[in-house]
């Protein structure tokens, strides 16, 4: 993900995205040793600072296919491991100040760097860390985001 | 799209309770109620009312009128309750 080629970020991003999707198959095969696996993939990268890495992709604004990729994987972070590990993956978001800038990003919606698709991500990484945070759903609230996605809503009806 | 916005929604108005305030304030409840009329006719029989999705925007409306009076109220004053019930 630190690779100065876009073509290999946007491989990086998509291989570490699979390997952090179980899939059934790979469930019933391999049980609680898949997710020791995947409990183990995701410590390495938090651990390893593939946060960090993580967010100066999402932030770039020059490739849309990578800044999807980057958040999907940003999704898969929050969506496994243990309760400690997902502590973890929120502390660090906070730290990076994640959730403010995909907020601000779900505002100016829709645009030439935030299309729909981008918006999808941006969503599903703000439900899922909202639904693990006190904190961040206050920050949500406060800053009038929650509103602005409601907007969203009555538009979508 | 919708399925997003509804769980980000979701999820940060059971976290905190003061965000259920401000989905009343940003008219969300007309469209919310509108969508469920036409959801009782309609289920299953177009994607935008797909059985999983109309209780996805079920549990938004139960969990934005929890503990919530004002959004209770207003819900009282403002529809048919039979219509839902229906």
């Amino acid at each position: 993900m630190k690779n100065a080629d876009e073509g290999v970020i946007l491989n990086a991003c998509t291989a570490i995205e699979v390997l952090m999707t179980p899939s059934s198959t790979s469930k019933k095969h391999s049980g609680k040793s898949g997710d020791i696996i995947l409990e183990n993939l995701i410590d390495l990268m938090v651990r390893h600072g593939g946060l960090a890495s993580l967010s100066s992709q999402i932030r770039q604004e020059g490739n849309s296919d990578i800044k999807k990729a980057a958040l999907k994987v940003l999704s898969r972070l929050l969506s496994h491991g243990s309760q400690n590990l997902k502590e973890l993956v929120v502390d660090e978001i906070k730290r990076l100040k994640l959730v403010s800038f995909c907020a601000s990003q779900v505002e100016r919606f829709p645009d030439e760097v935030v299309d729909e698709e981008v918006l999808i991500c941006l969503l599903e990484v703000l439900a899922l860390a909202s639904a693990k945070s006190k904190t961040l759903t206050k920050y949500l609230t406060d800053e009038g985001t929650i509103n602005k996605i409601a907007v969203q809503l009555t538009i979508v009806f | 799209m919708m399925d997003k916005l509804v769980e980000a929604i979701t999820n940060v108005v059971i976290e905190y309770q003061p965000a259920k305030a401000s989905m009343l304030q940003v008219g969300l409840f007309t469209p919310v109620l509108v969508y469920i009329a036409r959801a009782t006719d309609q289920i299953d029989r177009a994607p935008q009312y797909a059985e999983e999705r109309v209780i996805q925007v079920l549990n938004l409306l139960s969990q934005l009128i929890d503990g919530e009076k004002p959004s209770q109220d207003w819900i009282l004053n403002n529809v048919k309750i039979d219509q839902i019930c229906l």
